[in-house]
Parts: structure tokens; C-alpha cells; sequence
């Protein structure tokens, strides 16, 4: 295969999205997707996928596979099989719910149950545009993701569309060059791929991220 | 030139007027020959026009003419003469005529009139004496002849020098001949080449005509060849890009002007010679069945290698493989069965691996035995996984670019992708359900089935979703695994309900503590955690695990309440027990929301059989008190417990033989005796029941009745007796019996 080739080939990539009930995965996946929101709330059932190109600053073309996955308790015992073969984790609370953020430690065990530290964890706060309902700090966030040791650590705002080109952004620049799923035979879709513009418009109000 | 002839003109004296002197063009010739000489043309014409006789007409007119004036003068000069001089002797006609031809030509000269006033001006001076010259003698002889010379000389010098001027015109003349000559024999010699020539560009033109001719059929020959080459043939590189040459948009190109050909030769089977139309068919079918099987060699290739469809110009060239074997749906079919072949054997491959990779085997310490709810949840997400990836790798291998294809080629290769996807999905269907049925129907445990059940029936909506065509395929499989799942738990449950009514240990549970077996207890224990479970009705769509669940448990108990001891309990103990069963059972299912329908039935079973329990209680309490018979005789005139009550209409009661003062004071005596203690008896035989609120309401209830019927029959005693026989009211005996509220209540 020639250089040319080697660059057009696309690494395929599993991310999960987990998190309680209403933190907003579904919003988020969306958001990035199709760039909407919709304010009418829907519970996920079972896992849903969606499918995304995307083009990094480093010439590289990444395909992501996301996995969005119901946060009501019923589905629970679907969500580790998901987990098994995924390259990232998208742990997500809701800053207006405490409990949502206490249960992401569940969920982080859950992820290194079923990967140890092979896959990436990423604590994602959503909700920022109900910052005056907050009631996990970005301190509070910052604490977790230094005990549990996850890639980095940011608060995004679905509806005000805040930070969440940013959050992929990270999430691919963190991506390792090779996927498992080249090894499977497993084929890449080369025509009508969807696409999008990662540029994250700088919004310095509320940004709050990190990484380690 | 000629003279006039002096004696002649003697004879005419009186001549006519001569003919208008004709110009001669001399002059103006020679000004204007130079000029017109340069016109060879026309000098050509004329002297072509010199071969025409109208010179010679008009010469000969003229002489005419002349002469006619000419013999006009002579006659008048004659009767002139002869009216002047009779004496002069007649002249001869022969004088006369050849005068006349002469004067014709003086006359007939074109002279000027100012030319011939100097010539007869000239003649009057040399005339000067008439008479000498007429004289007849040799001096007038002389003198004529001296005068013919001096005319003669002075014409001469006239001549002369009229000649003079045309000599130097007659000197180019001259040379102008013999240029004219040279010029003619130059044109004799141009009309001989010309001729010449012409002969022999005659024979060039036949011989350029033939030539041109043959050309003309050379040329049709090479365009009928050029065409039939076109739309016939394919030339030596053409057919080399077909046989060697890589599948690319020059071979397309190629292969449809090949088609094209192929086509177009069926117009050379109708001609004469159609085997020309059958070989050059042949020869094109030949190369672009080759062809073909490239294109198929290669679209095969590619799509049994899917890692080259990351190389974009692959995937063009594969697209335009398809849109060519679109319109030969054998290749096509053939290249989609072979790409669905080998991607089904590649994904049953995968996995079998994958089912194959976990800790299989039916011993207790494998996974699947451990964990198959785990198992079958891996399991499903990787199907699910290869579902939307395969889905995924088919959308790319059928995403035309526009240029392409046109949109009904476009919904055409859709139909096709979702035909192909359900094709490679279904080669799944019967591996997973083999695998998925194999860890089920070794499952044993209801809760762990159930969870398996749950799990399928999530699946199946989430498959429904993303397979859009299935085909009997992996949809419909885990909807068969959701069935089996059900059937399973069915069976199972069926399975441990039969063992439970042919257990005799479970028949041994039913003593006489009268408590409920432990096997229902066991029972529910296991089922209700499925049951709190259930969000959805499905699994009980049909009701049979429903009925089994609380009815078979019933009719268990009760089979077994028949078979065993307890047949030969009392009436009231069987129906306590009977009451106890019905209770626990109620309180199990009673929080499951879908085993309402099924509380409300167990509720009227405790009813039917508290009713009973009434019955029985009120009857022992006539039996203790000796009201039995009064009881019954007074039910057979009406029912005494209805809420209609007429002391008159139990009048017949009068004629009964028991109903004598006597009997109703023994009764009375024993009510009295028997009403303190008889509520510790009731509770002391209802003891065992273990729902206080069904004690209660059996005790209330038994009380109330037995109070009603005291109250009533001592209201008959009172009427038809006429003494007041039993001593305590209706309300006292519902006060002894603990139940006054209830009783005052109901009044």
C-alpha cells in the first residue's frame, strides 16, 4: 500500500457514553452530530449508535462510533458489553445533580472492570448553562478526575452548544494512531462519509477544562 | 486606282450630284490602332469576322449605287449635248457604258467635297484652253495627251503624297503584319498546342475521370471501412485495454464502445453475407465477455478485500464496476453473491470465535454456566456491533458519487445494499440462535432466565431498529429468542409446578398446624423477583404464565389438600387451610402489577371460601345454642337472612310440633348458658387463620348473622307464641358475641 494510501486509511474508533439517567449523552452526541438541541426530553432505549468522520488538525481522519447508552437503571446490565471493546469512555454528570456526579465513580469502576486502563475516561460535566443550579464545582470535578486518573476532565453546555467541538476535539487528539478494528478484518466506509468542522470557536466565558 | 478617262467625261456635262463622300476611318484608325491593337482579342474577332462576306456584299452594293448615279450623269450630259449640239455625232453605247463604269468608280471614290473641289480646281487650271484640247487634229491629240499626263502627274503626285501619308501607316502596318502574322502564327501555333492539348487533356480528363472515379469508390470504400472499423471493430490497443489492460475509465470507455459494436453488428446479420456479422459478433462477444469477467474478477477482489476500499480511487473504479453489471444482473448477481458469501463466512467465522473465546462448556465452572445472562449480553452487543459496522461498510461500498449515477440507479443500488445487508446479517441468524438457544435451554433458573429474556426482547428493539430489511433474518432470530426465552421460562416454571404436584414432600406440608406448604412460599420466592421485574406484558401476552403462576399454585394445594391428610381434616380446618394458602398467595402477588386481574380473583376465592368458613361458623353457633332446627324450619317458610322480613309470613312456623314454649325455654337456657363463652370458642377455632382481617371479618360477620336470625326468630316466638320467651335481646347477644357496633351498623 502506498504512502497516499496509508494516509486515506481511517482508524475506527468505539466511543461509550455513559452516565445516570437525564446528564445529557444523547444531547451531547447530537449536539455534535447534527449541531441541534432539543429541549423535549427523551429516554434513550437501549443503546443507541451513531456514526461520524472526523477530520483532525494532523491530517488524520478518524471515524468515531458512538455508542449512547440508556442511563435508566433497567438497561444497566446491557452497558458492560459495550464497554468491552471501546477505545474511550465519556463519562458524563449533570452539574445541576450532585447524585449524577457521586454515581460517576460507579460508572468509572465499571470501565475498569471491563477494560482496566486500556480505554480512555473522560468526565465530561454538562448542563454549564444552568450554572446558577450548580451543584458539583469544577473543583469538585477536577479532585475526581485526579483520583480516578481519567484523560481530562471538561464542562460543557449542550444547549448553549458550549465546549462540545472542543470535547471531541480533545478526545481525538488523545486517540492512539491504531485501532483494534483494522486487525478484524473489519472494513472503512471511503465514500459518502459525513463531516464535520471541528474549529472550536474560543468562548472564553465558563471554559473550564483539563487535562493531565 | 483607276483613272477617268478624259473622253468619257466629255460626254457628261451635266453630271447628277455624286454620292456623299464616304470618310475614310483612316486617320482615326491609325490614332487609335496602337490602342486598339493592344486588344488582340478584338482584333481576333476581326479578323475572324473577315471570313464573313458582308465586305463583300456592301462592295458590291456600292458599285451599284455608283453606277446608277453614273448612268444618271451620262444621260444627262447626253440630252444635254444633244439639245446644245445636234451636230454632234451620237455616241455608241458601248462609250457610254464604259464611261459610265468609270465615272462610277471616280464617283463611287469617297472624296471629300473639298478634295474634289481641289482636283477640279486643278483640272480648270489645267484646262485652260478648251478648244485646243478638243481639237480633233494631233494638236488636240497632243494637248489631250499632255493633259492626261499632267493629270496623270499631278494625280500621280497627289497619289503620292496621299501615299506618302500611308506609308509610314503602311510601315506599321507592315510591321503590324508582321506582328498580326507572328501573332497568328503564334495563335495558329497556340490553337494547334491548344488542340493538341486538348486531345490529349481529352484523354487525361477520360483517364482523370476514371482515376476520379476510382477515387471517389476508393474513398466510400474508406469511409464504409472507416465507419465499419468505428462501429465494428476496436483497434489493437482497444482490444489489448480490454484483455490486459487495468480496470479504469479508459477500459470502461473501451468496453462500452465494445458493447456498442456488439450491438451495431446485429444490423450485419441482416445483410447477405451475415457471417461477416457473425464473426466480427463473435470476436466482440468473445472480448467483452473477458471483459466482463474482469470487471467481475474485480470487483470480487475488491470487495474480498474491504481494506482497499480505503483507497478512494478503488472504490470510483468499483462503483463504475457496478453501474456496468448493473445492466448484466447475472455478473452482478454472481459478484454480490460472492461478496455476501464471503462476508457471511467471515462474520459467522468471527463469530464463532468470539462465542468460542469465552469459557465455553456445560460445567459449572464455565461462564456460560456462571454468567449466560453475561454471555448472551456479549454476545448480542458484538452482533450488534457487526450489525452496525457491516451496515456500515455496505453504506460505503454502495455511496455513488453523483456523477455516477442518476437517482433511480442510485434508489436501484440502494435496494441492493439493503437486500445485501439483510443477505450477510441473516448469515448470522442461524449461528446466534443456535448458540443463544444452546445457553438457554440449559439455563434452569427462572430469574436468570427471565433476565435473558429481558435482555433479548432489548435487543430485538434495538435490532429492529437498526436492521431496516431482515428477511427472516436476524431480527426474526432474536424475536425467536425472545419466544424461546418466554418458552423456556414457561416450561421451567411448568417444569417446577409439575414436580411440586407430584412432590409428596410438598403433600406432607399440608398438617394440621394448618399453615400454608413451603413449597409456595419457595415458589414465589423464585418467580415474584421475574414478575417485579416486568415492565412490559409480553411474556405475559397469552396469559399461561399468568394462570400458572396463581392458578396452578391453587389448584396444587388443593389437589394435594385432597390427596393427602387433610381429607380427613374437619370441614372448618380444610377451609382455614384453604384460607391461609389463599392469603399467602394473595400477599405475594398482590404488589405485581401484572397479576392484578389475578389478585382480584384470588380476593374472591378468600371470599367464597370466607363465606364458607361463615356458613360453618354460624352453624356451629345455631348447633351450641339449639337454634338449628328453628333455623332451618323458619329458611324453609323464607329465608330468614334476606333483608326482607315480615314476621307474618313465618306464621306456618305455628304448626311446626317443635315449635312449643318448652322447647324455645330449653333453647333459651342454652343460649344463656352457652353466648358468654362463645366468642373465646370462635376465636380459639379460628385461630389459625392467619389473616387477622379474615378472622375478623369471619367473626364479625358470623356474629352478625347469628344475631340478625336471634333478633328475628325471638320477633317470631314474641308473635306467635305470646310470651316473651328468650331473655336477651338481638343487641345483647351481638354485644356477647362482640360485634354490637357492626351489628347496630348494619341495622
Amino acid at each position: 500500500m502506498s504512502a497516499r494510501d496509508k494516509l486515506n486509511i481511517m482508524r475506527k474508533y468505539k466511543i461509550v457514553f455513559l452516565g445516570d439517567q437525564s446528564v445529557g449523552k444523547t444531547s451531547l452526541i447530537t449536539r455534535f452530530m447534527y449541531d441541534t438541541f432539543d429541549d423535549q426530553y427523551a429516554a434513550t432505549i437501549g443503546i443507541d449508535f451513531l456514526l461520524k468522520t472526523m477530520y483532525l488538525e494532523d491530517n488524520r481522519t478518524i471515524r468515531l462510533q458512538l455508542w449512547d447508552t440508556a442511563g435508566q437503571e433497567r438497561f444497566r446490565s446491557l452497558i458492560p458489553s459495550y464497554i468491552r471493546d471501546s477505545h474511550v469512555a465519556v463519562v458524563c454528570y449533570d452539574i445541576t445533580n450532585k447524585k449524577s456526579f457521586q454515581n460517576l465513580e460507579k460508572w468509572i469502576n465499571d470501565v475498569r472492570l471491563e477494560r482496566g486502563d486500556d480505554a480512555i475516561i473522560v468526565l465530561v460535566g454538562n448542563k454549564l448553562d444552568l450554572k446558577n443550579k450548580r451543584q458539583v464545582t469544577a473543583e469538585e470535578c477536577e479532585e475526581l478526575h485526579k483520583k480516578v486518573g481519567s484523560k481530562f476532565y471538561i464542562e460543557t453546555s449542550t444547549k448553549a452548544n458550549h465546549n462540545v467541538k472542543l470535547l471531541f476535539k480533545k478526545i481525538g487528539q488523545c486517540l492512539p494512531d491504531s485501532s483494534d478494528g483494522e486487525g478484524n478484518g473489519d472494513s472503512q466506509n471511503a465514500g459518502n462519509t459525513e463531516t464535520i468542522d471541528i474549529t472550536v470557536n474560543q468562548n472564553p466565558e465558563g471554559q473550564k477544562s483539563g487535562c493531565c | 486606282m483607276d483613272f477617268v478617262d478624259f473622253d468619257t467625261l466629255n460626254l457628261s456635262d451635266d453630271l447628277p450630284q455624286p454620292q456623299p463622300a464616304l470618310s475614310l476611318p483612316i486617320a482615326t484608325n491609325i490614332e487609335t490602332f496602337g490602342r486598339k491593337f493592344y486588344n488582340l482579342n478584338s482584333l481576333t474577332r476581326n479578323l475572324l469576322k473577315r471570313d464573313n462576306n458582308t465586305d463583300t456584299e456592301k462592295s458590291e452594293n456600292q458599285p451599284q449605287v455608283a453606277e446608277k448615279y453614273a448612268n444618271l450623269s451620262l444621260l444627262l450630259i447626253e440630252d444635254t449635248k444633244n439639245a446644245d449640239n445636234d451636230h454632234q455625232e451620237p455616241h455608241s453605247d458601248i462609250k457610254i457604258s464604259a464611261l459610265s463604269a468609270r465615272l462610277s468608280r471616280v464617283l463611287n471614290n469617297p472624296l471629300s467635297d473639298s478634295q474634289i473641289r481641289q482636283i477640279f480646281g486643278s483640272l480648270e487650271d489645267t484646262l485652260r484652253s478648251w478648244d485646243s484640247i478638243l481639237e480633233p487634229g494631233a494638236l488636240g491629240s497632243m494637248l489631250r495627251r499632255k493633259l492626261r499626263g499632267e493629270i496623270e502627274r499631278t494625280l500621280i503626285r497627289n497619289q503620292t503624297q496621299t501615299l506618302k501619308e500611308y506609308q509610314p501607316v503602311i510601315k506599321n502596318l507592315r510591321k503590324l503584319e508582321e506582328n498580326v502574322d507572328a501573332l497568328r502564327s503564334a495563335s495558329m501555333g497556340v490553337v494547334d498546342s491548344v488542340n493538341n492539348d486538348f486531345e490529349s487533356s481529352e484523354i487525361f480528363n477520360s483517364k482523370m475521370e476514371n482515376l476520379h472515379r476510382k477515387k471517389t469508390a476508393v474513398v466510400v470504400k474508406k469511409q464504409l471501412l472507416s465507419a465499419f472499423r468505428a462501429k465494428f471493430t476496436l483497434n489493437e490497443y482497444e482490444e489489448y485495454t480490454l484483455e490486459n489492460g487495468d480496470i479504469s475509465d479508459e477500459f470502461f470507455t473501451v468496453l462500452a464502445k465494445a458493447e456498442q459494436v456488439d450491438q451495431n453488428c446485429s444490423i450485419l446479420l441482416s445483410i447477405d453475407n451475415s457471417q461477416l456479422g457473425v464473426k466480427t459478433m463473435a470476436r466482440v462477444n468473445r472480448l467483452v465477455t473477458r471483459a466482463s469477467e474482469k470487471v467481475v474478477a474485480y470487483a470480487n477482489r475488491t470487495l474480498g478485500n474491504l481494506y482497499a476500499l480505503n483507497n478512494r480511487d478503488r472504490v470510483r473504479t468499483l462503483h463504475q464496476c457496478f453501474v456496468y453489471l448493473r445492466h448484466r444482473p447475472h455478473y452482478l448477481n454472481s459478484v454480490l453473491a460472492t461478496f455476501v458469501g464471503s462476508r457471511s463466512k467471515t462474520l459467522v467465522d468471527e463469530f464463532l470465535g468470539q462465542a468460542n473465546s469465552r469459557v465455553a462448556g456445560s460445567s459449572p465452572q464455565s461462564e456460560e454456566y456462571q454468567d449466560p445472562v453475561r454471555v448472551i449480553g456479549d454476545l448480542l452487543a458484538y452482533i450488534h456491533s457487526v450489525v452496525v459496522s457491516e451496515s456500515e461498510t455496505i453504506l460505503g461500498i454502495f455511496s455513488f458519487e453523483n456523477d455516477l449515477v442518476d437517482e433511480t440507479s442510485r434508489k436501484e443500488f440502494g435496494e441492493i445494499m439493503n437486500d445485501c445487508v439483510a443477505k450477510v446479517l441473516q448469515s448470522l441468524a442461524k449461528p446466534v440462535r443456535a448458540k443463544l438457544e444452546q445457553i438457554i435451554s440449559r439455563e434452569v433458573r427462572i430469574l436468570v432466565l427471565f433476565s435473558i429474556h429481558h435482555l433479548v426482547e432489548l435487543y430485538y428493539i434495538m435490532f429492529s431498529k437498526q436492521i431496516k430489511q431482515d428477511h427472516m433474518g436476524l431480527v426474526a432470530t432474536i424475536e425467536s429468542l425472545v419466544e424461546s426465552a418466554e418458552l423456556r421460562i414457561v416450561t421451567t416454571v411448568e417444569n417446577k409446578l409439575t414436580t411440586i404436584r407430584n412432590s409428596n414432600l410438598a403433600q406432607l406440608q399440608l398438617n394440621i398446624d394448618l399453615q400454608p406448604p413451603e413449597w409456595i412460599i419457595d415458589f414465589y420466592s423464585e418467580i415474584l423477583p421475574m414478575l417485579d421485574q416486568t415492565h412490559t406484558e409480553s411474556i405475559f401476552k397469552d396469559n399461561s404464565l399468568v394462570n400458572m403462576v396463581v392458578d396452578q399454585p391453587i389448584q396444587i394445594y388443593e389437589q394435594h389438600m385432597e390427596n393427602s391428610q387433610v381429607k380427613n381434616f374437619e370441614k372448618r380446618d380444610k377451609y382455614i387451610l384453604q384460607l391461609n394458602c389463599l392469603d399467602l398467595i394473595l400477599s405475594k402477588i398482590m404488589p405485581i402489577s401484572v397479576l392484578t386481574d389475578k389478585v382480584i380473583l384470588v380476593n374472591e376465592k378468600i371470599k367464597e371460601v370466607s363465606d364458607k368458613l361463615v356458613e360453618t361458623q354460624v352453624s356451629s353457633l345455631l348447633e351450641e345454642s339449639g337454634l338449628t332446627d328453628f333455623y332451618n324450619i323458619a329458611n324453609m317458610i323464607c329465608p330468614i337472612n334476606d333483608d326482607f322480613f315480615d314476621v307474618s309470613i313465618y306464621e306456618p312456623i305455628t304448626e311446626n310440633k317443635l315449635f312449643t314454649e318448652d322447647n324455645i325455654r330449653q333453647v333459651n337456657l342454652k343460649i344463656q348458658a352457652f353466648l358468654p363463652t362463645a366468642l373465646l370458642d370462635i376465636q380459639q377455632s379460628l385461630f389459625k387463620i392467619n389473616s387477622p382481617l379474615v378472622v375478623n371479618e369471619i367473626i364479625t360477620e358470623s356474629a352478625i348473622k347469628y344475631s340478625r336470625f336471634y333478633g328475628r326468630f325471638q320477633l317470631i316466638c314474641d308473635e306467635y307464641l305470646k310470651v316473651p320467651l328468650l331473655a336477651w335481646s338481638d343487641g345483647e347477644v351481638a354485644t356477647l358475641l362482640g360485634v354490637e357496633d357492626a351489628y347496630f351498623d348494619e341495622q
